[in-house]
């Protein structure tokens, strides 16, 4: 089927947790809305036509690219063509891709542009703008992609899969987490229309689904993040499949690092890892999220000897690994029992809600989970596992 | 047998767009005749043992060695008792021999080992490509990167050596001043920043191009390889690529296939990865560096590690 998407290219404002509010460039699926950073996801079923129509309300030109797709047309009034670089009249290029032009420029082109694709795999995908993308895309110009396996149906568990039944990617719970950087210098320079010196880029912010620490652990949807739309919070019960998707939209590279679990990696910019019946996949309790690139996981978190038939692990978890703070707060429940609440220091406020357990999940080049130098910040969230039963949909992307 | 190379190291001067002309040292392929970056591209059949004759033109002792090959480097130290090189030097005004034997096909590179801090930022490397037993030049059939059955067959071959310049970094070395710190404004393939890598190779100081031109559902071949200080993050815009070796490690064998697609790739400093593709339908494909922040030529887009796969 077709599936007809329209963004609106536009900018806005984010927040972050030390009260500052940033200029960002990004989309927005619905006309008249300031821009929401990253873009609107867009879950599309593998064979589908994707065609999307973006609306240029920026001050200059904009295009998006769709890394990981082929033979992605664009259509600007003329019919529909290869996407392809546009380079000027004297053989400058001046777009990774063909673009849409800014309301005003005098003899403009269009002001709206229509990229056609059939999403050919399933997996995880950016995209991004490809103009004047060392500014556009650190600025808020990029989202993810979902494509569904073309035999997808969440109802029939064989066939809740990333990459397609007997692919070995079945899940329960699936989370998008796509991470970048911000250099404040940067988006005051385009706000102000002032100079801007790349050699002197410098982030002070590092965001997870556009928000930084603690923010990243607030559900979907919060008004007070209005522009910022997806959380980044990972939450299962035990012995469920999480599936987990990076996406590096950043210009740095960001190793994201998940404490007290080794996930499984299953696929990289979109592509199963496997070849016929050679599994690549390969476990990290690491993972180096290249910039422009994905990473799909699948794991279960077993609790240290848990199992449905042994609700206490016979080995109990690392307090380490728990969240237990020291500045007169913690995740920590009080009791090492998934499911129990036990006794807190007098003067500790306990952020548990029913004796869940809370692993830190963060990038583990510290100085990016900060939020302008403040630890805790930037590039953490936390996993949490429930106890069975007791979680509902959370981790449905729709 | 052995293949004897000549190279004489040497002060000399690259263009990069909307720079001055910037002071560099590199290695020549003859005694007249302008220093090149990348330094000449060394190409023997794997088994020989190749022996390069070095004649450092510089005001500095300089060395050679050789990453990932089969070579055992002799490490230097002062009267002192400090650590002054990976290898035996080349002093100012001398000549010396490096020897190995080529034991396993590939893409390598050759570098300073002394003061690389400085030495490979000034541009003394280059890169050595290593060909499989039953390689024929004059055969395509024969055309594989590392031998039959290595699934590395391929039609076009192109050889992409990344880097990066600081050029206040070069002016001060190349006036004997100590640099302030690294911080590139220039980003290479081949030398070259974009759009200098579309051009053709030429004979110059920086002679290798690094457009790839290819007909429809040829098979392409690219060999990246860093020798700069950054990683870089490599993307093909729009084209399925297969990753099928890593440090000229191929990922086929008869048995077992670990190649993998990607549609970028870190590639870290001192690595390489050989990743095929075929080439598609008709139209230009950009290949750049998804460090956005690299490309550009000092604060303008587009420029830097940028490229085109064109297929006419």
């Amino acid at each position: 089927m077709t599936v007809n998407i329209e963004l609106w290219a536009t900018d806005g404002y984010m927040s972050t947790p030390d009260g500052n509010s940033i200029y960002i460039w990004g989309f927005t699926d619905t006309a008249g809305k300031k821009a929401q950073l990253p873009g609107p996801r867009i879950v599309v079923t593998q064979g589908d036509v994707v065609s999307i129509t973006v609306h240029n309300l920026l001050p200059e030109a904009t295009s998006l690219l769709f890394p990981g797709q082929s033979g992605v047309l664009a259509d600007n009034g003329t019919g529909p063509h290869l996407a392809e670089p546009q380079f000027d009249g004297t053989g400058n290029l001046v777009s990774l891709t063909d673009f849409a032009d800014y309301p005003g420029n005098p003899g403009a082109n269009p002001t709206s542009i229509r990229y056609i694709f059939t999403a050919g795999n399933p997996g995880t995908y950016l995209y991004e703008s490809g103009t004047n993308p060392h500014k556009q895309v650190p600025m808020g110009l990029y989202g993810a992609i979902i494509v569904r396996p073309a035999d997808y149906d969440p109802a029939v568990p064989s066939r809740k899969t990333a990459y397609g039944e007997n692919t070995g990617t079945e899940f329960d719970r699936e989370y998008l987490i796509v991470v970048s950087e911000i250099d404040p210098v940067l988006h005051s320079a385009v706000e102000k229309g002032t100079d801007y010196n790349i050699r002197e880029f410098k982030p002070r912010y590092w965001t997870m689904n556009g928000r930084c620490a603690p923010d990243t652990m607030f559900a979907d949807g919060m008004g007070c993040l209005s522009n910022q739309p997806y959380g980044a919070m990972i939450m299962a019960e035990p012995g469920e499949k999480i599936l987990i998707r990076y996406a590096g939209a950043g210009i740095e590279n960001h190793p994201l690092h998940l404490h007290g679990n080794h996930t499984r990696v299953v696929a990289e910019d979109g592509r199963l890892l496997k070849n016929g019946t050679t599994d690549l996949s390969y476990k990290r309790f690491t993972i180096l999220t290249g910039s422009g690139q994905t990473y799909d996981q699948i794991f279960s978190w077993s609790g240290l000897g848990y199992s449905q038939a042994n609700p206490i692990p016979t080995t109990l978890p690392n307090l380490r690994n728990l969240g237990v703070g020291d500045a007169g707060w913690t995740l920590w429940s009080g009791s090492p029992y998934l499911g129990e609440k036990g006794d807190i220091p007098v003067g500790v406020t306990s952020f548990n809600e029913m004796g869940e357990y809370y692993f830190m999940l963060h990038s583990h080049e510290e100085m990016q989970i900060t939020n302008w130098g403040e630890f805790p910040g930037g590039l953490m969230t936390m996993l949490a596992i429930f106890p069975a039963g007791s979680l509902g949909n959370v981790g449905t992307i729709e | 047998m052995t293949v004897n190379y000549n190279l004489w190291a040497k002060t000399g001067s690259i263009s990069l767009p909307g720079a001055g002309p910037v002071p560099f040292w590199g290695f020549a392929p003859a005694t007249e005749g302008p220093a090149r970056l990348p330094g000449p591209l060394l190409e023997v059949p794997q088994g020989e043992n190749v022996e390069i004759s070095l004649t450092n033109d510089l005001a500095s002792g300089i060395s050679l060695v050789f990453p990932g090959q089969d070579f055992v480097p002799q490490p230097v130290k002062n009267p002192a008792g400090t650590f002054v090189s990976y290898n035996p030097e080349t002093a100012s005004g001398g000549t010396l021999t490096y020897s190995l034997t080529v034991s396993r096909p590939g893409i390598f590179l050759y570098e300073s080992g002394t003061a690389p801090e400085k030495q490979i930022q000034m541009g003394l490397y280059g890169a050595m490509v290593v060909r499989p037993p039953g390689f024929d030049p004059g055969n395509p059939a024969t055309w594989t990167a590392y031998g039959s059955g290595s699934g590395t067959d391929f039609d076009i071959e192109k050889i992409m050596v990344l880097s990066e310049v600081d050029t206040a970094m070069h002016q001060a070395l190349a006036s004997g001043d100590e640099p302030a710190g690294y911080k590139p404004d220039y980003f290479l393939i081949n030398g070259r920043s974009f759009p200098d890598t579309l051009n053709p190779d030429d004979s110059g100081p920086q002679p290798y191009g690094a457009k790839v031109t290819a007909a429809p559902g040829q098979r392409v071949l690219l060999r990246i390889i860093n020798a700069g200080f950054m990683n870089h993050n490599i993307r093909l815009q729009d084209i399925d690529a297969r990753v099928v070796a890593g440090d000229s490690r191929p990922l086929i064998t008869p048995v077992l296939d670990k190649s993998y697609l990607k549609h970028t790739l870190t590639i870290g400093s001192g690595q390489s990865y050989d990743i095929l593709f075929t080439a598609p339908t008709p139209g230009k494909y950009v290949l750049y560096d998804r460090n956005l922040n690299c490309c550009v030529n000092g604060n303008n887009f587009p420029g830097g590690i940028m490229t085109l796969v064109e297929v006419p």
